[in-house]
């Protein structure tokens, strides 16, 4: 449960909210823990939050390693 | 840092060669644990070289008066919002997955949203988690402080990493050289977070190759006699950390004492609810007992694990009783708990 994912601000909504993607997996998060947060960053997601911002390099490679990590898993 | 296996092992022992002593290291994280049991990088290190797994998994060290009060306030008929992990988890009164009603989340934000949708129902939010969980559950108080949402409150047991790193560092039965420090807690309390540990600690990564590099720099930290924070994690984990999360912990949480499930009670462990939102605090809005104590089923070492001072392997029930199907502790349950994770992946080799 303490795992984080990066994702992609694909769209910001009212209220401080966005919608974020990775894999065609789209989620509906909350931004408010970030001081500011703009549509195509990437941000590490945990518990329905956005809680850090990353590169989109650091970013990639993040989702390539809990991927592996998931998989490994048989989920 | 990219290397190979043998190359890895040779950079590994030559970090390692002028340590004359045996070296305990300890990771404190549920995802390093899985990646370094998946990877099976242990096989690399140094035979003088133990990296042990800490306990880094928030639904591990859960407390079990934490359990009983979410059960007690499922039973006096709360709409009790949980995750999904802590369902397995034994407390005295039993475990949560044998209650009725209850609501399994995802995020914090879906016990807030059926506070709104359903005024007249109590609802509370039953939450466990390091930093940034503990970050999520004060923004969604915040959220209903703001709100005036009079019909929930949340039952906390966020922990506060910090104390038991100083705890551990000092405990002579474990006697660590030194740590593997979390990058998400990181990413929340900043490098500087971790500043003063009386051991030298490199924050990782995910990736085992970002770890073996952060194992050989905690390796020559340790050769040196050094003791510092470095960070090897720059991408995610910021000097200062994240300011807007730390001040909305600051906000609604203070540390105090508090029980981490297998340690006992640790000094300034837990967040708890700040007394001026006693409100939004469901252990005194229900004036619900907490007792303390922990209540480890019959023959689970998990203490003895989480401490460091056994490996999941050699606890008697590892495999044979106890397997994540049918759980007996609580390190088998969640996937990045220690046993669990040495459980998946006990086949793994290089
Ligand atoms: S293997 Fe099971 S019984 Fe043994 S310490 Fe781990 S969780 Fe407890």
């Amino acid at each position: 449960m303490c795992i984080a994912f990066p994702m992609k601000v694909k769209e910001l909504l009212p209220d401080r909210h966005g919608i974020v993607e990775n894999a065609g997996v789209e989620r509906r998060v909350s931004l408010r823990l970030l001081e500011q947060c703009g549509l195509g960053d990437y941000v590490l997601v945990h518990a329905g939050y956005a809680i850090e911002k990353l590169s989109e390099e650091s970013a990639l490679e993040n989702i390539r390693i809990m991927n592996e990590l998931q998989d490994s898993l048989g989920r | 840092m990219k290397a190979t296996v043998t190359a890895w092992t040779q950079i590994l022992a030559r970090a390692a060669a002028d340590i004359s002593h045996p070296v305990n290291l300890m990771e404190v994280c549920g995802s390093h644990s899985m990646a370094v049991a998946r990877s099976g990088l242990r096989a690399l290190l140094p035979p003088n070289v133990k990296l042990l797994s800490g306990p880094g998994c928030p639904v591990c060290v859960s407390s079990a008066s934490f359990i009983d009060q979410a059960i007690q306030l499922s039973r006096r008929g709360v709409k009790t919002a949980v995750f999904g992990d802590l369902l397995k988890i034994p407390g005295k009164l039993g475990k949560l997955r044998d209650e009725s009603g209850l609501l399994v989340i995802y995020s914090p934000e879906e016990a807030l949203d059926f506070a709104r949708g359903n005024p007249r129902t109590e609802t509370v939010l039953a939450a466990v988690g390091f930093e940034p969980t503990a970050a999520v559950g004060a923004a969604v108080l915040d959220a209903a402080v703001q709100e005036n949402l009079a019909n929930f409150s949340i039952l906390s047991d966020f922990k506060h990493l910090r104390p038991v790193l100083d705890e551990l560092a000092s405990d002579p039965k474990t006697a660590l050289n030194g740590f593997l420090l979390p990058g998400h807690v990181g990413s929340i309390i900043g490098a500087t977070g971790y500043e003063g540990l009386s051991l030298p600690g490199v924050i990782a990564g995910f990736d085992p190759q970002n770890i073996l590099h952060s194992l050989k720099l905690l390796l020559e930290m340790i050769a040196r006699g050094e003791c510092s924070v470095i960070n090897n994690y720059p991408q995610l984990v910021a000097d200062h950390g994240n300011r807007t999360a730390l001040n909305m912990i600051g906000r609604y949480f203070t540390a105090a004492d508090g029980e981490w499930r297998g340690l006992g009670s640790v000094p300034g462990g837990c967040w708890r609810i700040r007394p001026e939102y006693a409100a939004f605090d469901a252990a005194r809005k229900y004036s619900l007992e907490s007792e303390t104590g922990d209540s480890a089923p019959a023959g689970c070492r998990c203490g003895d694990i989480l401490r460091g001072y056994l490996a999941p392997e050699q606890c008697p029930l590892f495999d044979t009783v106890c397997t994540p199907e049918h759980p007996v502790g609580s390190c088998m349950v969640s996937n990045e708990g220690a046993c669990a994770a040495a459980y998946h992946y006990r086949q793994v080799a290089i």
